[in-house]
């Protein structure tokens, strides 16, 4: 073991490999307030990587409806039952967020690296904590999300009869879009006894090498995610590759520019920003004030790691939804909860124009500027006063080139009265 | 697997800057010291894409034209044994020149069964007696007559037997789909993983067809995983096959059909045709019927051997006929179908 700085936990954790960092790093932001569970990212990405004999249950990008949904069945629960059976009551935060190194504060419970130390599985040790989901819990993506009960103790199939009542919480859900989140401290590589997976240097991306891979699912126990995949008619495992072609700018689409992963290409709701960034040589981000992720992850501080609390210091950012108990988000995305949304309640003007970059362009976007435009009115949101200017936002590719040029305002098409379409 | 961007392009406009470090001459590499790429990764036989064979590649290989007429005609007197029996039907299994043909075909074609000969040798044409008496190994039980070297299916397959063949078929097969030992692929398989296969099994098949411009008759009122169409799609491969051969085309239309024989035997007809045959040999024993999947079993093996392909387990069981059931344990739909079992009560 050695140490490591984990700045989405504001402290140094242990971790079994030397710290190492990436030239660039593959990251991404959803906002969970636009997405509206249309699956389209599922199927971009199942029809591009998975689609072969040995991947129907594979999906290396999901969307589970929460709370009660989880593809593998009930992922998170189970490992954050773990982390709390390890060190009961103990995973909690404190501490003055800090920009850069802990924006968050600090958390002062145990990671998945940490408690395997002491912990020992009913298998033998763990280089993470972690589990095996059964064979059951990967057959079907989406199960349990409709549900409103489960059936009577011991009578599978059968229904409550006489008086029944719905659990008594407020009703919400929200849905949450995920894929691997090519942690910096991936537990999958850390966990891999084959030394089979890598983390690319010029873009953080991990991957499996597939000649390597003997399938001894260390990484699927491993990975808090469960974000790798084994694939029965080969024996081996597989997982999100990143797209790393298109991140190459190898996509004879981008014309050369490194393009965005399919999954977030083919939003219809525009929730998915990806791009690169860069890291410091003690593993904090890079300034890099008109990245549009470094703006939203350390600048607003609207976008948050998914479960930071596992370690892994995962890639993937969302900005949370706002109608949401606040417990639950503080679970999943860690004490910054209450200042990303307090932050998007009432955005300025920059995040506004930030927020239209989002599905604009396939191609990833390396710099953002802003070009002032006229107010366009004023009122009041959440009992704040709010100005709306008509900002106009343009985005740089990877060599300089303009890709998106777009205003905060959409522009308004009348459509003639006499059209194609005209009755 | 390489993806099909690790194939450079050379026509691509493809701009390379400075933030695609990765080339594809650069050896992988990870940032962390967990990960140092093997000089030469050994491709494991799952990922390794088969390169087309090359014209000396199938010099090499002992099969002929004749071997490959014999195998057409082999897959064509199965399929017509496994159709629907009639007299008129098992009139011509029967006839002596079938029969003679048959024995003909079994010499050149069937002797991989006991003892194949290495890749490579040149085809042997081994006398009868030590083809089928004299070596026995434990795949391949006895087919042959030791006196005669006629398969022991032309002894069984006699005109005053078709009563009791008609018999053994009907206890054998019923007719539905779901007989004892039905003649469908997709009845066989894992128990877990089969039933989400099925309809990929019947798109491949008719995948299969299409690909070299066959429809399942109208008429022929049978699946696209029956026994029958499958030995006859075999059978119209190893006539292409030895067309390719007699005519001596190019390379390509002959490792067209090689590769594609190659694939079907390997995820259709070799997978399941051991389970079925022993299925069948079992519950026909005695019969003309058990003598057939004898000689079924022999023939597909030495198939597989010639192919290089492994032959699939012969302890496939035959898929839950009503798993769906099962997989929706909770609506509670099953239970209220008509005729449902009552739910369980605790």
């Amino acid at each position: 073991m050695s140490t490591v700085l984990n700045w989405q936990l504001g402290r140094d954790m242990e971790y079994p490999y030397e710290a190492a960092y990436s030239d660039r790093q593959f990251a991404f932001v959803f906002n969970l307030n636009r997405c509206i569970g249309c699956q389209s990212c599922t199927m971009a990405c199942k029809s591009t990587w998975t689609f072969s004999k040995g991947q129907e249950a594979m999906w290396w990008n999901n969307v589970e409806t929460k709370p009660y949904g989880g593809y593998p069945h009930h992922w998170d629960v189970k490992i954050l039952d773990l982390l709390n059976q390890a060190n009961p009551g103990g995973q909690t935060w404190n501490g003055e967020p800090r920009p850069l190194k802990a924006p968050y504060g600090r958390f002062n419970g145990k990671t998945i690296y940490e408690v395997a130390k002491t912990h020992v599985s009913p298998e033998g040790a763990q280089r993470a904590l972690g589990y095996l989901p059964a064979d059951d819990d990967w057959a079907a993506p989406n199960r349990f999300e409709d549900n409103p009960a489960g059936a009577p103790p011991g009578r599978p199939g059968d229904y409550t009869r006489g008086d029944a009542r719905l659990p008594e919480h407020r009703t919400w859900f929200f849905y949450l879009a995920r894929l691997c989140n090519h942690c910096t401290y991936p537990a999958c590589l850390a966990a891999c006894p084959r030394n089979a997976i890598y983390k690319r240097p010029e873009d953080g991306i991990v991957l499996i090498d597939q000649s390597r891979c003997r399938g001894y699912r260390k990484c699927l126990e491993a990975c808090p995610y469960k974000k790798t995949h084994y694939r029965g008619t080969t024996r081996i495992t597989e997982k999100c590759i990143g797209c790393f072609p298109r991140v190459e700018g190898r996509d004879p689409k981008g014309r050369g520019l490194p393009m965005q992963t399919r999954c977030m290409a083919a939003c219809i709701g525009h929730i998915r920003l990806q791009g690169l960034v860069q890291f410091n040589p003690d593993g904090t981000w890079k300034e890099d004030r008109y990245n549009p992720l470094y703006y939203l992850v350390h600048i607003a501080q609207v976008a948050l790691p998914l479960y930071p609390q596992f370690g892994t210091e995962p890639n993937g950012y969302y900005i949370p939804p706002r109608w949401v108990p606040r417990p639950y988000l503080r679970q999943m995305f860690g004490p910054g909860v209450d200042v990303a949304i307090e932050k998007y309640l009432a955005p300025d003007r920059e995040l506004l124009a930030v927020l239209q970059l989002f599905g604009k362009d396939a191609r990833i976007c390396f710099r953002y500027e802003i070009r002032p435009g006229p107010k366009v009115f004023e009122t009041t949101l959440h009992g704040r006063k709010f100005e709306l200017f008509n900002d106009t936002i343009i985005g740089y590719g990877a060599d300089g080139t303009k890709i998106i040029e777009t205003t905060v305002e959409e522009p308004l098409h009348i459509r003639p009265e006499a059209h194609a379409n005209s009755i | 697997m390489p993806t099909p961007s690790d194939v450079r392009n050379p026509k691509s406009e493809v701009r390379r800057g400075e933030w695609a470090a990765h080339t594809d001459d650069t050896p992988k590499r990870s940032v962390f010291g967990n990960y140092r790429p093997d000089p030469e990764p050994a491709a494991t036989e799952s990922v390794a894409v088969p390169s087309p064979p090359t014209p000396a590649d199938l010099q090499d290989r002992p099969d002929t034209t004749d071997t490959a007429r014999a195998r057409a005609f082999l897959y064509r007197f199965l399929a017509r044994a496994y159709e629907d029996p009639t007299p008129a039907g098992w009139a011509l299994l029967c006839a002596s020149d079938t029969q003679e043909h048959l024995t003909a075909a079994w010499e050149i074609a069937g002797d991989r069964c006991a003892g194949s000969p290495p890749a490579g040798a040149p085809a042997s044409h081994r006398p009868a007696e030590e083809t089928a008496g004299g070596i026995e190994s434990p795949d391949c039980a006895p087919i042959g007559n030791p006196r005669d070297g006629r398969p022991e299916v032309c002894a069984a397959f006699t005109p005053e037997a078709f009563d009791a063949f008609l018999d053994a078929y009907l206890a054998a097969f019923g007719h539905a789909a779901r007989g004892p030992c039905p003649l469908n692929e997709i009845e066989y398989g894992d128990l877990k993983a089969d039933p989400l296969f099925q309809p990929h099994r019947l798109a491949d098949l008719a995948a299969f067809y299409r690909a070299f411009g066959l429809e399942v008759a109208d008429d022929a009122g049978e699946r696209h995983d029956h026994l029958c169409l499958e030995l006859e799609f075999m059978c119209v491969l190893a006539a292409k096959e030895a067309w390719a051969r007699e005519h001596q085309l190019d390379a390509e239309p002959l490792a067209v059909v090689r590769d594609a024989q190659k694939k079907f035997l390997r995820e259709h007809l070799g997978r399941w045709t051991p389970a079925f045959t022993r299925r069948l040999e079992r519950h026909a024993a005695g019969t003309p019927l058990a003598a057939l999947a004898r000689f079924t079993r022999a023939f597909i093996l030495a198939e597989c051997a010639r192919l290089g392909v492994p032959p699939g387990s012969e302890d496939l069981l035959l898929r839950p006929a009503d798993q769906a059931a099962a997989l929706c344990e909770s609506c509670g739909l099953a239970q209220a179908l008509p005729g449902a079992a009552p739910p369980a009560t605790p």
